[in-house]
């Protein structure tokens, strides 16, 4: 209590009231922002939190409001903000110097500079990304494949080094430290829960990472579409069809784009796959082959915007003859399909074959949402066919996966 | 630390999370001077994992707040001002950050003079062992791509967004700043 009754005499001793009186009259609603700086003076000095829990919890909770007789709960720094330099320069008396004040002030802010300044303050920045090359990638590629391939999950819990270097996979020191002091079951949950992430541009550079993490570990290619995954800004000219990004070959995967239906599409090529001139475009063929059939059973869907430059035999121009849905298979086109979905469950889901809760399967029935298990029954490797899937909601996608490619798309 | 919760909850929750939330952030504190680096592995690990599902790992320094009863536990430990490395929610806004390192204008210098002249008001900006409590975890954290590396390739613009609290976009100031070193070399 003490420190609350001294805290509104601190303010008032510096001058800060006298400086802050002159720019903010009370306001129509009555509003005090002389005793809103008071009481954010008061709150940092004595116990310092974040603004939403002075507003829900500390001013509720302290005699702050009996002090000033004042709700202060509307409170809002930003009107204070404003007047940032003009405070860095006033001559405020006695105790603080202004440039004391002004880091009081800034410090009490966490909005002032979101991004794009020359420091970290408050809000934390978020625009910092590592090309995946320059990490170490062992532990994500080991939990990966696992939450792909059972077995290689049971070698992992096993022995994880072994595990890893029975794939090739190469950990550093500390990687190897790390699977090394991490209890089996702790190794099982994460291969678990670890997930591609679904769409969302926010996070389009963990999607790519995982993507081609996936491909570099599973020796498959995978293809996201910017429709589903937001991937648009990975590569800012990837408005080219079918350009290629193939930096080191022995590096990772090979990334290609094009453009299909309006919506970028990225496909991931491990080297292996990429060694072979015909199988992406063979991927990609069969993916325009299944759009078409889906676009051409909807009045005024749109149609095919765009075909790869090398198009497989038997295309015809920019477009490829829709073949029936039990033999969507191109010729030459050795990718086999798998049903799923583009759902947080995708890659955990693929390997048995399985939609998550949130899919409805070919038949119409609907997997387990509420207890998140794949309903293996309910959908079925379909070998070498392709078959369209269609998940409810706005985000349409179909997943399409096999030894070879892993895909998705919006309808 | 108690927080009411196990890191397998946690990571249960995240993995829900990514699946159902646009944007998922976790905050990570580390440096406490009773954490070992087997800790500070384990939460690695998890780290790592969580970030591959698309999470926005914020690893955040141990802030030594004055009211916390850590502090007042260790507050007569021999502490350190350490300016090359503040913790996250000590930076005040005033510092030129980049590539994980803290550099002080001299316009500004006054301010961190009197901070340092006033541990006792300003305790988070101190810390406890800065030798072989805070730095290894920090290169350890730096290795793994939490925090900025000298000499590593960062992508930064608007087109990224991800995993790591510190991001600052460098003005010309960059150049001249000094990367957190020994806190013996001077």
């Amino acid at each position: 209590m003490g420190r609350m009754l001294a805290g509104p005499r601190a303010v008032e001793s510096t001058g800060l009231d006298d400086f802050w009186q002159q720019k903010f009259m009370p306001s129509r609603k009555g509003t005090n922002w002389i005793n809103v700086l008071k009481t954010l003076v008061c709150y940092r000095l004595i116990d310092p939190g974040s603004e939403w829990r002075l507003h829900r919890h500390w001013f509720d909770q302290s005699a702050m409001g009996d002090l000033l007789d004042e709700d202060m709960r509307i409170a809002d720094l930003d009107k204070l903000l404003a007047h940032k330099t003009e405070l860095q320069s006033a001559a405020l008396p006695r105790t603080l110097s202004p440039s004391t004040a002004a880091w009081y002030l800034h410090s009490m802010s966490a909005k002032e500079e979101p991004s794009g300044s020359t420091t970290i303050v408050g809000g934390r920045p978020m625009r910092r990304a590592v090309e995946v090359s320059d990490l170490p990638q062992g532990v994500e590629r080991i939990l990966t494949l696992a939450a792909l391939n059972q077995r290689f999950r049971t070698d992992l819990l096993r022995d994880p080094i072994a595990a890893a270097q029975s794939q090739g996979i190469v950990l550093d020191a500390v990687e190897s430290s790390l699977l090394r002091a991490a209890r089996p079951e702790q190794l099982a949950a994460m291969a678990d829960r670890i997930v591609i992430p679904r769409s969302s541009d926010r996070r389009a550079f963990v999607k790519t990472v995982s993507a081609s993490i996936v491909a570099m570990v599973t020796g498959k290619a995978i293809m996201l579409c910017s429709g589903c995954t937001g991937m648009d800004t990975w590569r800012r000219d990837a408005a080219t069809p079918l350009g290629s990004d193939t930096g080191n070959a022995d590096a990772g995967p090979v990334q290609q784009w094009m453009d299909l239906n309006g919506y970028t599409c990225y496909l991931y090529l491990p080297t292996a796959v990429a060694a072979n001139p015909t199988l992406g475009h063979d991927v990609m063929a069969a993916l325009h082959a299944m759009l078409a059939s889906t676009s051409s059973a909807r009045a005024g869907a749109p149609s095919i915007v765009r075909s790869v430059p090398s198009p497989p035999s038997g295309d015809a121009g920019h477009s490829f003859a829709a073949p029936a849905p039990s033999s969507m298979r191109l010729p030459g086109c050795t990718t086999r399909v798998a049903l799923g979905c583009s759902c947080s469950r995708m890659n955990t889901s693929f390997p048995r074959q399985g939609a998550c809760g949130k899919c409805v399967p070919p038949s119409g029935r609907a997997g387990s949402r509420s207890s998140g298990k794949r309903s293996d029954e309910s959908i079925s490797l379909t070998g070498a066919q392709w078959r369209p899937w269609r998940a409810p909601g706005a985000l349409s996608c179909a997943m399409v996966s096999s030894q070879d490619v892993i895909a998705f798309w919006r309808e | 630390v108690t927080k009411g919760f196990t890191a397998e909850q946690a990571l249960e929750v995240l993995s829900e999370a990514v699946g159902i939330f646009p944007s998922v952030d976790a905050f990570y504190m580390w440096g406490f001077p009773f954490e070992s680096m087997a800790d500070l592995q384990e939460s690695l690990l998890q780290m790592l994992v969580v970030r591959a599902m698309g999470v926005r790992i914020l690893p955040s320094l141990l802030s030594l707040l004055p009211q916390t009863a850590l502090y007042q536990e260790i507050r007569d430990a021999v502490q350190l001002f350490f300016p090359g490395l503040f913790p996250e929610y000590m930076l005040t806004g005033h510092e030129v950050c980049a590539d994980g390192g803290v550099t002080i204008a001299d316009e500004h210098r006054p301010i961190y003079d009197f901070i340092r002249d006033n541990p006792r008001v300003f305790p988070g900006f101190f810390h406890v062992d800065v030798k072989h409590n805070v730095l290894p975890k920090y290169r350890l954290l730096q290795q793994f791509g939490f925090y900025p590396k000298p000499g590593r390739k960062e992508l930064t613009g608007s087109e990224i967004e991800c995993c790591g609290a510190h991001s600052p976009e460098v003005g010309s100031v960059a150049a001249s700043v000094a990367h957190p070193a020994d806190p013996d070399s001077g």
